[in-house]
């Protein structure tokens, strides 16, 4: 079903989505200090620029996540299963942010069978896609046909005065009186991206290249800091923790997201570093995207949205590094 | 509530703690739902997650033969907070479990063949698995070697069944340990010298390993001089593990997670995985 909406109204329907008993909604906003990313109407101002600095995967793998709650008794062991119930809606999603989360549908319902609290999340979730009229200047999703997509609830697409509407299955519920039917096609946009990577064998190339001179040059340069992984849309790695919250007797286990970029992702007893050199850790990140998840899923999982560029303190672009080693 | 979440763990009781060593206990482990307990299959090499409760979760490798069936065992150093929470568990205490993970030595490719154990200090423990179903189907397997090496004597671990296989025509046992040991017949060195200064035959023969990192390349190199091909040495690949299930990231190596395609791996399949600084 399509429909138009002005985009005038847009702040009236945000309005109608926040009253919508039992359930939160989120959309991109410019926070103080000038930081762009989802949260509440009320935490800054609606942002519709471009995409924000942190991607919506917040509310689908969460930084710090609880998944258990024990209680140890004499002759038993109390376990509650922390699943997170509430309701979402999430406005203004990009569509390579859309890719991401197709990724992680895909890895974490499919691939592995059902994750319990990631299921959840998404289950309770509504997702309405916002497509792209511009590319930021890190954008390269024209590279990885990820600048449209399918996986979305409700979809807008800007287009003179009005927003044009895709909706589909449980986006019907989120369907409002300001919206007019219509049966035009969806807007054809055209998205210019400076940055391009070609995909065409990058897994046999980057097997091949494997000790390619660029990654230590690059290593020297990179940090370590790992703000590239903790930007992006499609990392999930994680690690397990415990504690006892303290003046209680339960103890909660989490999940937290952990940084292939940092020594402690493979460090063992001993000290001893697998991955201890930079130029290894940044080479993972890289090659985890566009060569294994190739092997496991049959997936880039790169999804083109330049953040880990734009979040790179030392400039480093794996769009530069991928263009050296195919020798352009 | 969703019992099949991966995640979740299985209750469990100790019947048993040993001391093995100064740093090292074997607890013994039962399921409290007794289907659980009768269900449990391993190979040797394939590890548990263990919960402490309140403290957290850790992968442990199995330590008794793949041929009992009312319990197992698991053989943790202290180490860290996991370990050293583990510790202060007693008989009767709760723990939780989920596995086993991962791919074990594949015993059933050694029949008929001689195989030598290599085993460095806590890597006994899944090797010890292995050595034990070996002793118990004895009549399957040619000449059996243990060559072990641990810090000191006193780190040893299974010290009574160690004098017991010491003593035994059924294998050959040689020790190495670093400080000159009360006791203990060993070699003063590393447990890699044992290789060359064992006489065992190349052809025919498997080696079975698990130890620090430091100590496979030369495990491997070694062997490989003696004649054995990589296709039949078999190490266990201990990498930081969180999950066990593939999803973490962490024991990712290439396209191959240790925790699923590992932790045992052939020599042949290590060489094979990008080598990283
Ligand atoms: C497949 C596998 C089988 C293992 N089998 C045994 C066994 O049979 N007996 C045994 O005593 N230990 C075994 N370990 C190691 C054991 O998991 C760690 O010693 C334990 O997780 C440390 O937890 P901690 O909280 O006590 O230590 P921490 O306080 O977390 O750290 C102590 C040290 O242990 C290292 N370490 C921490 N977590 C892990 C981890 N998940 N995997 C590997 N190293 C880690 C740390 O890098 C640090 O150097 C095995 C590990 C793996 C991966
Ligand atoms: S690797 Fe970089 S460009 Fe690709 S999805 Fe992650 S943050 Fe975006
Ligand atoms: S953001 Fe840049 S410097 Fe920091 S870890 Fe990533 S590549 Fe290295
Ligand atoms: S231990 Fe988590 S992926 Fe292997």
């Amino acid at each position: 079903m399509q429909f138009i909406l002005p985009k005038k109204d847009l702040g009236k329907y945000l309005d109608e989505l926040g009253m919508k008993k039992g359930t939160e909604l989120f959309a991109p906003l410019m926070k103080q200090g000038g930081a762009t990313s989802f949260g509440k109407l009320s935490e800054g101002e609606l942002f519709l620029e471009s995409n924000t600095i942190f991607s919506p995967k917040k509310f689908f793998v969460p930084h710090k996540e609880e998944l258990f709650e024990f209680e140890l008794k004499k002759n038993s062991v109390g376990i509650k299963e922390m699943i997170d119930k509430q309701k979402r809606i999430i406005f203004g999603i990009r569509p390579c942010d859309l890719h991401a989360i197709k990724y992680l549908d895909h890895l974490l319902l499919e691939f592995f069978g059902k994750d319990n609290f990631y299921g959840e999340r998404r289950k309770n979730s509504y997702i309405i896609g916002l497509e792209c009229t511009r590319a930021g200047k890190n954008c390269f999703c024209t590279s990885l046909g990820t600048n449209t997509a399918e996986n979305y609830d409700l979809l807008f697409v800007e287009f003179g005065k009005n927003y044009w509407i895709d909706v589909k299955g449980k986006g019907e519920d989120l369907i409002s009186k300001l919206f007019k039917k219509t049966s035009s096609q969806k807007p054809k946009i055209k998205l210019n991206c400076k940055k391009k990577v070609n995909t065409k064998n990058i897994a046999e190339l980057t097997d091949k290249n494997f000790d390619h001179k660029i990654w230590e040059k690059m290593g020297e340069k990179c940090l370590s800091c790992a703000q590239c992984t903790a930007a992006c849309p499609t990392c999930n790695c994680f690690f397990i923790t415990e504690s006892v919250p303290f003046g209680k007797s339960k103890s909660l286990r989490r999940r937290e997201l952990d940084y292939c970029h940092l020594p402690r992702f493979t460090e063992v007893a001993g000290n001893h570093v697998f991955r201890k050199e930079r130029s290894s850790r940044l080479r993972q990140f890289i090659l985890h995207k566009f060569n294994y998840t190739q092997e496991r899923q049959g997936m880039i999982s790169c999804i083109g949205c330049g953040r880990c560029i734009s979040e790179c303190p030392v400039g480093i672009d794996l769009t530069e590094i991928l263009g050296e080693i195919r020798g352009k | 509530m969703d019992l099949n979440n991966e995640f979740r763990p299985e209750p469990a009781v100790i019947t048993k703690v040993i001391i093995e060593s100064p740093n090292t206990k074997t607890f013994s482990i039962q399921y409290k739902d007794k289907g659980l307990q009768k269900k449990f299959f391993f190979l040797p090499g394939k590890f548990v997650s263990v919960s402490v409760f309140g403290y957290g979760e850790m992968p442990v490798s199995i330590s008794s033969s793949p041929y009992k069936t009312d319990s197992f065992n698991l053989t943790v150093m202290d180490v860290g907070k996991i370990t050293h929470a583990m510790h202060q568990l007693k008989k009767g205490d709760l723990i939780g479990v989920r596995g086993p993970f991962g791919k074990g030595y594949p015993l059933n490719r050694f029949r008929k063949k001689n195989v030598v154990v290599i085993a460095g200090g806590c890597g006994f423990a899944p090797v010890g698995s292995g050595l034990r179903g070996l002793l118990q189907k004895r009549e399957h397997f040619g000449d059996l070697y243990l060559l072990y090496g641990a810090g000191s004597a006193e780190e040893f671990l299974f010290k009574n069944d160690l004098k017991k296989w010491q003593e035994s025509k059924n294998i050959t046992v040689k020790l190495a340990a670093d400080k000159k040991s009360k006791g203990w017949l060993c070699h003063d060195g590393f447990v890699t010298d044992l290789i060359t200064k064992t006489k065992f035959p190349a052809k025919n023969t498997v080696a079975m390993i698990c130890g620090p990192p430091v100590m496979i390349d030369t495990a491997i190199a070694k062997l490989n001089k003696k004649g054995i091909k990589d296709e039949n040495i078999f190490i266990s690949m201990e990498r930081l593990m969180h999950c066990g299930v593939g999803k973490c990231g962490h024991c990712n190596i290439g396209k191959s997670y240790m925790c699923v395609q590992g932790p045992v791996l052939s020599a042949k399949e290590l060489k094979e995985l990008p080598r990283e600084k």
